[in-house]
Order: structure tokens, then sequence, then C-alpha cells
């Protein structure tokens, strides 16, 4: 059985648990201690196998990365504009950061506001999780990249290793830092604006 | 402040691992042993993660009763993901 599929068989079996168990904040602490684990192995191979000019490079491709997924995912959200009205553009510039989508639009649009931004948020991670092993073959690895968006620097962060190796590290990481600044603005601007 | 917490605890992660790999580096360790054990140690982590992913997911949603916005919901986060690759594919990747 290949990589790819172990994964999309694990998100089964977690989907099939969670309608019997209910995930308390230890799911929350023991996801966080896991990518902890998975960080500092990943952190062991690039320090073994990273150069001063791969991390030069690297912030450039971050940053042109975020500039695609932020355009990318505006794009996605006017498409979806007539069916969710302006809770789509907000939630598309979530960028997969589910956790923060979810809580500031309840907070800001209600509660229809907080599903929509968890679930669009959360799917794009889910697919990047099952589909960025397949998708390699088609797009290049600053395409993959710029799809994972937020969690390009957690969650999505070993199967982009996985598939681009260490030298794809820093853009990951640094799309997945500046993420955590820039998607607060965009939201409140979209909400806002609109 | 949880979020700037969750960072801190990535990086501080990365650069413990990262000085870990410079060390085994600068000593002259023979790394490739080790290559196989850590690469199943990966998997096993990140099937784990996807594990609690599913189940923190499945369990979250079963307050939700707008089955219509969730669908489109779904279809904008693919979507979403896909016009950014594309994106990247049409402009800045010719660029390059």
């Amino acid at each position: 059985m290949n990589f790819q599929s172990k994964v999309i068989l694990s998100f089964i079996f977690g989907t099939i648990a969670g309608r019997y168990v209910k995930a308390s904040n230890e799911v929350d602490l023991l996801i966080q201690m896991l990518l902890a684990l998975l960080l500092f192995l990943i952190g062991v191979d690039s320090g073994y196998s990273i150069s001063y000019k791969d991390v030069v490079s690297g912030l450039k491709t971050g940053l042109l990365s975020l500039m695609s997924a932020v355009a990318g995912s505006f794009a996605a959200g006017v498409l979806f504009f007539p069916m969710l009205g302006k809770l789509s553009i907000a939630s598309a510039l979530g960028l997969g950061w589910y956790t923060f989508s979810s809580s500031f639009l309840a907070s800001q649009m209600g509660s229809m506001g907080g599903v929509i931004g968890f679930v669009t948020n959360l799917s794009r991670e889910i697919f990047g999780m099952i589909t960025i092993p397949s998708l390699s073959r088609k797009f290049s690895c600053g395409a993959l990249v710029s799809m994972a968006g937020s969690p390009s620097s957690d969650t999505l962060l070993p199967f982009i290793y996985k598939q681009c190796g260490s030298s794809f590290l820093v853009p990951s990481i640094a799309q997945g830092v500046l993420t955590t600044f820039v998607v607060p603005l965009l939201q409140t601007a979209a909400i806002s604006a609109l | 402040m949880e979020s700037l917490n969750f960072i801190l605890l990535i990086l501080i992660s990365l650069s413990i691992g990262f000085s870990v790999g410079i060390l085994i580096k600068r000593r002259g360790i023979e790394a490739e042993k080790l290559k196989k054990p850590a690469m199943r140690m990966l998997e096993a982590t990140v099937l784990l993660l996807v594990f609690f992913v599913g189940l923190q997911s499945s369990s979250g949603l079963e307050r939700s009763e707008a089955v219509l916005s969730i669908f489109l919901s779904i279809l904008l986060g693919i979507s979403s993901a896909l016009v950014s690759a594309i994106f990247w594919e049409l402009t800045l990747n010719r660029r390059r």
C-alpha cells in the first residue's frame, strides 16, 4: 500500500472514530505535540542538508507563493460570491487557517460565518493532504506550496517535504509564517469592504 | 495569543531539529543509516496526525445543520487551493 492510500485510510478511520468519540482539548494538544515531533524530524534533515544559499532563495519563493495563494483564493472567493455572499471571499482568504478563520468569522458574521470559515479552510487542508502526492506530477513545487496556503508550515509541510525535498522547506515555512500576519488583515478588509 | 504560542512551538521544534542536523553534519556522523528509521517515524507521525485531524473535524461538524452551505464551502476550499496552484503555474512559474 502506498503512502497516499495510507493517508486517505487514516483520515477515513479518524472521521469514523469522530462519530463515536468526542474530540476534546486533549486531541488539540496531541495534534500540536505530533506537529512538534514532525517539525523536529524535518528540522534534523534540513539542518543536515540545507545551505545558506538555499535559505536566501527560499524566502523569495515563499513570498511569491504567498502572493499566488492570496490571488488564487480571492479569485475562487469571487467565483462563489453569488452563492455564499461576502462570506465566500472572507473565508477563502483564510488560506487554510481554519482555527483562526472559524473563530474570527463567527465573531464577525455569526455562527454561519464560523461554519463556512471552518469548512472552507479545513477542506483546503484535507484536499492538500489527500492530493499533494498525486498533484505533484502535474504541478511544480511552488504551485504545491501556494495550494497548501497556511498549513504549508505545519500539517502540510511533511507532504511538501516528501514530494519536493528539503529545498522547499524554507519557502513552505516562510509562507506559513507570513500568512499568520496576512490572514487577519485580509479577512478584516474583505468583511469591511463588501 | 494562542496561535502565537503555537507558532513559537513550531519554530522552536524546528530550530532544535535544525541544530541537531547541523551537529550531525559537523561531527561527521554517518546519517545514511538513520535515514530509513527516521522516514518511517515521519510517516507514522503523519498518519497519526491525519487520523486526529479527521477525528476532530467529524466530531466538530456534528452540530452543523446547514448542509448546502457546507457543501459549497467544501467546493470553495478545494477551488481556492486549485486556483492558487494554477495561478502560480500561469504567472509566477513562467517568470522564474
